[in-house]
């Protein structure tokens, strides 16, 4: 019996289908080698510490450092590694170290400082109105792309969030003292309070005025107190009110109209004061 | 002078021979395109009822498009269930890889791994054997194999 011979071209494919499912099942075998070995080192390096990152988050930068990697597969391994610091919307800084190739066989020592600029925080007046007055919460996001070039490619996030304190936490007025003046009028001191627990300088001039509780549309202005506090200070002063006699009566309740001017912005808002 | 008549392998026994090559190689499609797949999905947490549904659809359409292409090897059926089968595979490793890009979700941690050359790679294999399968029966169909007796004397 004779054959008819198939092309030269359809003979060719054979080899060509072999050639190709040879070369996938060692690329993924490689590919397999080399992902256990690289994170069976990773594993073993922290279970002992060794490698081990350092992070630290400070009021302004948020640094990893001394994430020691090594490649003890058979592809050059990339990193980058990438990290951002937000609160709410507004992005406070990133920063990336770039494309790190690490080659067979070898290790790389990995730093990362994010410098987190917090003065963004001030361009946004309902940002800066929440920060004030209430507790809000600051993102960080850690990005970690790494892959074996050229045939996988994976990216690692992850984030983690804190608690940053109103800036003007507790804050609160009170009557401290009243004092005659001279016969027609009397000094009123009023304390001021509050904690700054936020990591925010808070600096600014607050203006005050009382309305008055005899006539409408009166209003007695205090003179305009320059306000600072470093985070986490507490801060305390007074605001001194010369008010007619007989403005102030026990037991009553007045309102305290308030304007902080700070970074450009001013809030009002109106506080109530015990007398 | 020996007059030879060509040997003549019965219909049966050849059908049977394709019968055992059908039932091996849907056995090796089942731990390729059934197992190892679920097993990866399901370990990874990634198992959804829709990708159990796009598993065993697809494993069936595999299964039934070998089976046919080894049994009709001779058949134009046989050589469409081929060319299908291929189109079928490469259709199934992009649908099931999410395009060579799959995204793993652990409390807190997204991982996503990108494998483009290796899934095209994947897809080689099926789109080469499509290529192949039409070349083969181009070639088949223009030149016809013809039988002839050898008579030695």
């Amino acid at each position: 019996m004779v054959k008819v011979r198939q092309p030269l071209i359809s003979t060719g494919f054979r080899p060509l289908t072999l050639g190709l499912g040879i070369t996938l099942l060692l690329t993924l075998i490689t590919i397999a080698y080399s992902a256990y070995e690289n994170v069976s080192y990773v594993f073993e390096g922290f279970g002992v510490g060794e490698g081990m990152p350092h992070l630290n988050v400070n009021g302004t930068h948020l640094t990893i450092s001394n994430l020691t990697l090594a490649n003890r597969g058979v592809y050059p391994l990339s990193i980058a590694l990438s990290g951002w610091a937000m609160i709410g919307d507004v992005d406070l800084g990133s920063a990336s170290t770039g494309e790190i190739i690490i080659p067979p066989k070898t290790q790389k020592q990995i730093n990362l400082t994010l410098s987190i600029n917090l003065t963004k925080a001030y361009t946004d007046y309902n940002l800066l109105k929440t920060i004030l007055f209430n507790t809000t919460v600051a993102a960080f996001k850690i990005k970690a792309n790494f892959g074996f070039q050229p045939f996988v490619a994976a990216s690692f996030e992850s984030g983690f969030s804190r608690n940053i304190g109103a800036a003007l936490d507790g804050l609160t007025f009170r009557l401290r003292s009243v004092e005659p003046l001279n016969e027609t009028h009397i000094k009123a001191n009023i304390e001021v309070e509050f904690t700054n627990r936020s990591p925010l300088v808070v600096s600014g001039v607050l203006h005050s005025s009382l309305s008055s509780a005899r006539q409408r549309d009166l209003q007695y202005a205090a003179a305009p107190l320059d306000v600072f506090a470093q985070p986490h200070q507490h801060y305390l002063a007074l605001l001194t009110f010369m008010l007619p006699k007989g403005e102030l009566v026990s037991g009553a309740w007045y309102v305290l109209e308030l304007k902080f001017e700070t970074f450009g912005h001013v809030y009002e808002w109106r506080s109530a004061l015990g007398v | 002078m020996i007059v030879e008549a060509p040997k003549k392998q019965s219909r049966a026994l050849v059908y049977a021979g394709r019968v055992i090559q059908a039932a091996v190689f849907v056995a090796i499609n089942y731990a390729i395109f059934f197992i190892a797949p679920r097993f990866f999905f399901i370990y990874t947490g990634l198992i959804t009822a829709e990708i159990e549904a796009a598993i065993s659809t697809y494993f069936l359409m595999i299964a039934f498009l070998t089976i046919l292409h080894l049994l009709l090897k001779d058949h134009i059926i046989g050589f469409a269930s081929a060319v299908g089968l291929g189109i079928v595979e490469a259709l199934y490793i992009y649908i099931i890889t999410n395009g060579g890009v799959l995204t793993l979700l652990y409390s807190g941690f997204t991982l996503t791994l990108e494998f483009k050359p290796l899934l095209y790679l994947m897809m080689a294999l099926p789109l080469v054997n499509i290529v192949r399968q039409i070349v083969e029966y181009v070639g088949r169909s223009s030149t016809q194999p013809i039988e002839m007796v050898e008579v030695e004397g």
